[in-house]
């Protein structure tokens, strides 16, 4: 088990370092003068030679290179050009509104994207079943930041229940919570309750059945437990859906999380800023995914028992 | 899942189609969300194609004292900030989507099939050098490379259908890998090679001729992805830049006027909402379809 | 096996339920709501100079301002973040005169002042006992550490221009300083009362250098507290301050970009004061009993820049021409809701020494006329006016940096699309847009550039001048604001005589001056003239004095809360 992990982790290390090479070179690709944005258009052409020299600008590429991964292995991702902070700490003082609002979604999601499938699956062809499949499929189509103006548009502006935008208690929580997890709510339903038919209408459980369980003791222990599966394992690989939206619904609520951070850094030039967050996203959906692997690993026994039988 | 039909009677084939073909009908007509997908999907290629005719009005132009007014006789669907028909708006609006997600998704198609077959057929040090550069693609969270493309290139039309495609390339490579791999290994093949077929005649003549199933369907899908990215971007300015009519964009600017504007916002976000609806539908469809084993149950 | 499962659903859960529950920690981006029925007593600052609350003293309370623009820097003479910067510097520092809300000059840290005989020097008169912020005496020296700072080539001040007149500071004792011009200037106090003429503490500069951007300290009513730029800026009151005292205890300036979330947080109460009032909302505000909207004719005027080495462009009657193809008066209503004044001069009717020179009617034939006259017709029917084989084809740049900016330009496109100019869309970001306009001659991308331009010192002089005297390097960016590279030496001598000089002295000489100034202007049409926005201010009822300036800065220094 423990070669299992230790091997999937070390595996992250040259994806990780072709990532972050990767994007030292999509910087790179940047047309006009970046010292220039930086010197200011008041800056006369000696200020701009200055700067672009303090930036390092005028070294080779693979010196450029070495300095940007030396940085990088010491937490240091540049200055912004707009805040005139280190951008690591400007993007760690965003970072516990996205995460709130990511959680939030994961939780919503599954909570009731499961819910959901079960009593779909085991209400099947009714027309319960019927709505949520329907409403399953548009929830995959709809664009999140439609929904979110939506949202606003029905429950802020008309009724004035809840806030437009910001961050603050769980009323403002409420809508964004919605706008993101609509997609992976829909994603989940589906595939609960594809699981739990294919599940509840096997073997096993034709043989508990058989056996006279208590048909909620079989639904829990065994459907269950195997439809959880596929639960973690899209969970996963949606997660770096659920961060692209989180970015158009942070731009959408005002949300003060790494999404609107980004956007704004796109739209100022500001390079550093918009080069980290890119860095800190593409990060944490590595390391998501490597966890997603490594608890399949755990959950599957199948899995496991294949590693180990390779000793 | 190998066909050897193609190096057979072809009296056989023929017959053997035509009755695919009634069957297929048979199959499609069955399943309601596929005809639904069908005609969601035609109907939009039918309004991007005839625009210009169709359109009520040119989506450019506009009088300022109609800005912003709900819809009425003579504007439908009521009209934007700058006084300009939303109903037209909205249709060419289908045009700009339908050109965007074609190219994107056939760029990444081209480009991800060409690796993915290279790939699953030289093996070896090909294979994993470029299926690790996939994979590093893949290790982006889907806008984000898009978006970073697109800080340093500028924004544009031609700038999101490169990044948005780029974005889609891993997904083509690895799909056409697998289904190569799949195929690589069977009986005809290896008679081609042995009997001396050169590589590029294998890879055109069987290997592509026998993925293309998965891969359609992955086009269909992608292209409602792609325009459904695309408008994301240009709803975060970073799209198509003004004053071209695109939905997402079309949804920025009304994002001001939520409190005055409903129809602003409600059109073009119900539209794009169906255009994708109209591609996923479709791509299931055809999924299934192509799915021997559902298509045994009909 | 199952429990592992359980467990990890369960950890899920208990994870969302945290993440719900979560009061957030006070960050930064926390709203700090000012509740109108509480009232706290005046609590004890941290920084020492501050003296124990006498229990007589009134409750001062905390308020909110949520405003558009980002603040980046606060050094005086460089705010960052227009014009919002400003604002904040109004409340941090004192200058030495101010104006007030009708534009007149009153004393501030100058007491008084005399003007030589000869006109040449100015010696001003400086209040003694007053202290920065940071505890060191405000006195003469500092005056002239500032007007150095601002002249020197090393801190490179953008409003070096406004203070290049002044040639010499001189110390005559502690509270007495002399300032010298070459020729007699008649705005001398319209240019000291500008935002940049906040007087900072030299000890301060001194010891963070170049880091004082974030580190400001004046004499002002306020000082600050903590500064996250871009995001906020909060301030305190100055317990040691020399003048009324100040009636509020803390002032968060807010950073909110988008006008609906500004609204919605006036509404609520979770700001007290907003900036910029969308126009679609003005009537809704002030029809709310707890809500009230400041109406303020502006200086500040807009624009698309003509650039005059666009050829076709170097002809008058296109840029006429282009002139009366635009319907000011429906953009104006129609955008606007009337909250804007259509311009029928270079200036707006704020501005002191305003001349309504007027023409340039909506008339789309006689734009056509015109175009004809200078040669351009359309020749191939294809709906754009050509010559000699060339179509009419124009690039404007213009960003977001203004509200409706992009809904003005799509406007004015359709305007010109009338009478045959095809007018090409290249939009920006706000931050970077300024790189594009201000570009050494020829450099230019564009045929005509979006912008509006306000005298920030109220000075009619200023405003002609910085937008239409000769850029006097070819190879340099425009010193000021010609982006267009217009050029009139009679022009530029004419405005000279405004300021400089007996003529100057002598104000109904000068409003000839002015007026003549104005009308060649507005003849010569170096620019496709707009529009000047009212200023509107949302604030809840129970705040009192707030100041809007025409000169489009909002003046907090004497707002206190009803009780």
């Amino acid at each position: 088990m423990a070669t299992y992990v230790i091997r999937r982790a070390f595996l992250i290390i040259p994806t990780a370092l072709l990532v972050v090479t990767l994007v030292f070179f999509i910087f790179r690709l940047v047309p006009g003068d970046v010292a220039r944005i930086v010197a200011g258009e008041r800056a006369t052409e000696e200020e701009v030679a200055l700067i672009r020299e303090q930036m390092g600008l005028n070294d080779p590429i693979h010196v450029q290179y070495a300095r940007y991964l030396w940085g990088l292995a010491h937490g240091d991702l540049g200055r912004s050009l707009t805040y005139r902070r280190q951008v690591l700490d400007e993007i760690i003082s965003r970072v516990p509104a996205t995460l709130e609002l990511a959680l939030a979604g994961i939780g919503v999601s599954v909570i009731i994207g499961v819910g959901t499938g079960i009593i779909s699956a085991v209400k099947r062809n009714t027309i319960y079943d019927y709505t949520s499949m329907v409403a399953a499929i548009s929830g995959v189509c709809v664009p999140n930041f439609w929904l979110g103006l939506l949202l606003i548009m029905i429950f802020s502006v008309s009724l004035g229940w809840l806030p437009t935008g910001g961050r603050g208690g769980l009323k403002f929580l409420i809508l964004p919570t919605v706008a993101l997890s609509a997609r992976l709510i829909a994603i989940i339903a589906r595939l609960t309750r594809s699981t739990m038919l294919e599940v509840i209408s096997g073997d096993y459980v034709r043989t508990a059945r058989a056996k006279g369980l208590n048909e909620r003791v079989i639904l829990a222990r065994h459907a269950l437990r195997n439809a959880m599966i596929p639960l973690v394992t899209i969970v996963g690989l949606q997660f770096g859906s659920l961060l692209a939206g989180s970015i158009v619904v942070e731009t959408v609520f005002a949300w003060p999380g790494m999404g609107s951070l980004l956007i704004n850094a796109v739209n100022s030039r500001d390079y550093p800023m918009v080069q980290g967050i890119t860095l800190v996203y593409t990060i944490a959906f590595m390391v998501v995914n490597l966890l997603t692997d490594l608890s399949y690993g755990f959950l599957d026994p199948r899995v496991r028992l294949a590693e180990g039988r390779e000793g | 899942m190998a066909e050897s039909g193609d190096t057979v009677n072809v009296e056989l084939f023929d017959e053997r189609s035509k009755g695919e073909f009634r069957r297929t009908l048979g199959f499609i007509g069955r399943s309601k969300s596929t005809v639904v997908g069908l005609a969601l999907t035609g109907m939009f290629l039918f309004v991007a194609i005839t625009a210009p005719w169709i359109a009520p009005y040119d989506p450019l132009e506009g009088d300022l004292r109609d800005r912003l007014a709900p819809p009425s006789v003579e504007h439908p669907l009521g009209n934007d900030a700058t006084g300009r028909d939303l109903l037209s708006r909205i249709i060419y609006g289908a045009r700009t989507s339908m050109w965007i997600g074609l190219t994107a998704t056939g760029l990444a198609m081209l480009v991800g099939i060409i690796l993915g077959v290279v790939s699953a057929f030289y093996g070896g040090m090909w294979d994993m050098t470029l299926m690790r550069l996939v994979d590093v693609l893949l290790t982006f969270p889907p806008l984000i490379l898009a978006i970073a493309l697109i800080s340093v290139l500028g924004k544009g039309t031609n700038n999101l259908i490169l990044a948005v495609s780029i974005s889609m390339v891993p997904i083509f490579a690895r799909l056409a890998r697998g289904t190569v791999l799949a195929v690589k290994e069977n009986d005809y093949v290896m008679a081609a090679q042995s009997v001396g077929a050169s590589d590029w005649r294998i890879m055109t003549r069987h290997l592509l001729p026998n993925s293309w199933g998965p891969v359609i369907v992955q086009a269909t899908l992608g292209i409602g992805m792609a325009v459904l990215a695309a408008a994301s971007l240009s709803f975060l300015g970073l799209g198509v830049q003004p004053p071209d009519p695109e939905w997402g964009s079309m949804l920025s600017q009304a994002r001001e006027y939520i409190r005055y504007a409903p129809h602003f916002i409600a059109f073009p976000g119900a539209v794009l909402a169906l255009f994708v609806l109209g591609f996923n539908l479709m791509g299931d469809g055809l999924r299934d379809l192509l799915d021997p084993k559902l298509r045994r149950q009909v | 096996m199952k429990s592992l499962k359980v467990t990890l659903v369960l950890l899920v859960v208990a994870l969302f339920v945290l993440a719900a529950c979560t009061v957030p920690a006070p960050a930064p981006t926390e709203p700090v709501a000012a509740e109108p029925p509480a009232e706290e007593a005046a609590p004890v600052e941290e920084k020492a100079p501050a003296e124990e609350a006498a229990p007589e003293e009134e409750p001062g309370r905390e308020l909110v301002y949520a405003e558009r623009a980002v603040i980046n820097q606060l050094d005086s003479i460089d705010p960052r973040g227009y014009p919002s910067s400003y604002e904040t510097v109004y409340l941090l520092y004192d200058q030495l005169v101010r104006f007030d809300s009708n534009l007149q000059i009153q004393p501030e840290l100058a007491e008084s002042w005399e003007v030589s005989d000869d006109g040449l020097t100015w010696t001003l008169n400086l209040r003694d006992a007053i202290t920065f912020h940071d505890g060191t005496p405000f006195n003469a020296e500092a005056v002239k550490y500032h007007v150095d700072r601002l002249q020197s080539e090393d801190w490179a001040s953008p409003n070096r221009s406004l203070w290049d007149h002044i040639t010499s500071v001189e110390v005559v004792d502690d509270y007495t300083v002399a300032l010298s011009t070459d020729e007699p200037f008649g705005p001398m106090l319209f240019y000291m009362a500008h935002g940049s003429g906040g007087i900072a503490s030299p000890a301060a500069v001194e010891e963070w250098g170049k880091d004082f951007v974030e580190h400001p300290v004046g004499t002002g009513p306020y000082k600050l507290e903590s500064f996250t730029p871009g995001v906020e800026v909060v301030l305190v009151r100055n317990e040691g301050y020399w003048g009324d005292r100040p009636a509020l205890d803390k002032i968060t300036i807010k950073q909110v970009p988008e006008a609906g979330a500004r609204v919605a947080m006036l509404e609520t109460g979770e700001a007290d004061i907003i900036a910029e009032v969308p126009p679609e909302d003005f009537e809704r505000l002030k029809a709310d009993p707890d809500m009230d909207v400041i109406q303020q004719t502006g200086l500040r005027t807009f624009f698309f820049a003509y650039n005059f080495d666009t050829p076709a462009l170097q002809e008058v009657k296109v840029r006429q021409a282009l002139n009366h193809a635009v319907d000011r008066d429906t953009l104006v209503e129609t955008i606007f809701l009337g909250l804007a004044e259509p311009l029928n001069s270079a200036t707006s009717s704020a501005m002191p020494g305003h001349v309504a020179v007027g023409g340039y009617e909506y008339d789309p034939e006689k734009a056509k006329a015109l175009l004809a006259e200078a040669g351009w017709t359309d020749t191939d029917g294809d709906g754009i006016v050509d010559k000699d084989g060339e179509a009419l084809k124009l690039t404007i740049l213009f960003s977001d940096a203004y509200p409706k900016e992009q809904e003005v330009v799509e406007a004015v496109q359709l305007y010109l699309k009338d009478v045959g100019v095809d007018l090409e869309l290249w939009q920006t970001d706000a931050a970077s847009v300024r790189s594009y306009q201000k570009v050494a001659r020829n450099e230019a991308e564009y045929d005509l550039v979006n912008w509006g331009f306000n005298a920030s010192n109220g000075d009619i002089t200023y405003h002609l001048e910085s937008m239409w005297v000769s850029n006097p390097d070819d190879a340099a960016p425009p010193y000021r604001w010609n982006l267009g590279w217009y050029s009139n030496p009679e022009l530029d001598e004419l405005l000279a005589d405004t300021k400089l000089g007996a003529a100057a002295v002598d104000s109904e000489h000068r409003a000839e001056l002015l007026a003549q100034a104005q009308e060649t202007i507005w003849n010569e049409a170096p620019h496709l003239w707009l529009y000047a926005p009212d200023l509107l201010a949302g604030y809840r009822t129970d705040v009192e004095g707030l100041v809007v300036l025409p000169t489009i800065f909002y003046n907090l220094r004497d707002v206190r809360f009803a009780e």
